[in-house]
């Protein structure tokens, strides 16, 4: 299902960033979402973009979204900084792999830059629902985005940091007091999710209560050629380096589900009968990946030099 | 019950430490009395408590700390039960059986009276309830919050 959405309000949150308020055409509240969820926006001709969605979550009358202008990306921020108030924009259902643990006994919440959008969303419904959290949030010197509101929801319970290296300092002994029972969320660039994951890891933290939301991918290695074989028409699907398997299969003809093209989403999972696969993805699980059953076909590759599909 | 075990709720717990895929900073051994505990393999820094003096120790437990239950099957489960209501996740937690026959004592959870009984039984065995005294099949349903086997009448699929 898609989402008709106007643009009833622009502002610059920042030099670069830009918030959109957005309504439903027809003054219907709009679908509610859990908090950390993000929406797929049409931005420009086949791009979407994925933004989390910063508003209220219960039947809401807008989603607010704030726009990164990336200068070294494909277009997608570039065409939501030209959009103008009144144009009608398409968009996705709110999704997540970013919800809180409603049982945590404290939450702590830790954005970087523009990674503060999903973190609000989840300040915003923990001060709703009387849940426990503290947010820490790194920003550049330029200064950070949503703090005023922010500090409305948080008070002292937020603390802000300039730049990482404070925010390495404070979080070392906060890691290190958390009552049993709490749960972590981070989102923010690549490298400062694998930094607060290890640093969570050597406070002796399991996995299973760290949280990550992310929206930039390492840049891959273009990789080697492979070939594809579908099991049940014996068809070779030749796939180059720095082409991926689901660019392949698309240009073949061949509908493959997809969504965020970084190996985050889990929309482009295809079954595999066979091969050895180069797993890249951050979706499967460890004991998904070594059961060699599923690819996330816009990231990952063959190890070898075929990969059988069940396709 | 032609069923595989593995696909039940029925726990895996085994009467060696397994250790966690994680990094404890700290770990806490929940022993009963009768255990001395020594040849498990158990981190020589652990802080040795017994089930009495957990709820001190949950007051001040934080995230990095590891729980390890060295008790028998029926206990285990009950001890599991009260972490989990503190807030610990499975993977922070390690049993260690100490008793590991096929007849394990077990808690029996009667859905008619709500008691708990403990006896020394096998699943697919039948057990009276200690509360309402109904003949219970011990089945192979494991409840994780009460640290019990579902019990059911054993002539409950008889037609009247």
């Amino acid at each position: 299902m898609t989402l008709h959405l106007r643009v009833t309000r622009a502002d610059e949150l920042a030099a670069d960033v830009r918030q959109l308020i957005l309504t439903s055409i027809d003054g219907r509240t709009l679908p509610s979402f859990t908090p950390g969820s993000h929406i797929a926006v049409e931005c420009g001709e086949g791009r979407r973009n994925s933004y989390s969605l910063t508003g209220p979550t219960i039947e809401p009358d807008h989603y607010a979204i704030s726009v990164r202008l990336d200068p070294h990306g494909l277009g997608g921020s570039r065409w939501l900084h030209d959009v103008t108030v009144g144009q009608t924009i398409s968009a996705a259902l709110p999704r997540s792999d970013f919800a809180p643990v409603l049982n945590a006994r404290h939450h702590v919440l830790i954005a970087g830059g523009i990674g503060i959008t999903p973190i609000l969303s989840h300040a915003r419904a923990a001060v709703a629902w009387g849940r426990s959290c503290e947010v820490h949030y790194a920003v550049r010197r330029d200064g950070g985005t949503h703090i005023a509101e922010l500090r409305d929801l948080c008070g002292d319970q937020m603390t802000v940091y300039a730049g990482r290296d404070p925010l390495w300092s404070a979080l070392d002994p906060a890691l290190r007091q958390q009552p049993l029972g709490t749960h972590l969320y981070t989102c923010g660039p690549a490298s400062m999710i694998e930094e607060v994951t290890e640093r969570a890891a050597a406070a002796g933290w399991p996995k299973e209560r760290v949280h990550t939301e992310r929206f930039t991918v390492a840049d891959l290695d273009p990789g080697a050629p492979y070939a594809a074989k579908l099991a049940r028409s014996g068809t070779l699907v030749p796939v180059a380096p720095g082409e991926t398997l689901l660019e392949a299969l698309l240009a073949r003809g061949i509908t493959v589900a997809n969504l965020c093209r970084q190996g985050v989403c889990g929309e482009c999972r295809l079954p595999v009968r066979g091969g050895r696969i180069e797993h890249r993805d951050h979706y499967l699980s460890d004991d998904e990946r070594s059961t060699g059953e599923a690819i996330m076909a816009c990231v990952s590759r063959a190890a070898g030099e075929q990969l059988e599909l069940d396709l | 019950m032609a069923v595989s075990i593995a696909h039940t709720s029925m726990p895996d717990w085994v009467d060696v430490l397994v250790p966690p895929k994680h990094t404890p900073v700290h770990y806490v051994v929940i022993i009963s009395r009768s255990s001395d505990g020594t040849s498990f393999g158990l981190p020589e820094h652990a802080e040795r408590v017994s089930a009495g003096e957990l709820d001190g120790v949950l007051e001040r437990a934080r995230v990095g700390w590891h729980f390890v239950i060295v008790d028998r099957h029926s206990q285990a489960g009950a001890i599991r039960a009260r972490l989990l209501s503190a807030g610990a996740i499975d993977s922070e937690i390690s049993i260690v059986l100490t008793d590991t026959g096929v007849e394990q004592e077990r808690r029996v959870y009667c859905p008619h009276c709500r008691h708990v009984t403990t006896s020394l039984v096998a699943v697919g065995a039948t057990v009276a309830c200690a509360g309402c005294a109904a003949p219970l099949v011990v089945y192979y349903h494991y409840s994780r919050r009460l640290g019990a086997h579902l019990g059911y009448r054993v002539d409950s699929e008889d037609l009247p």
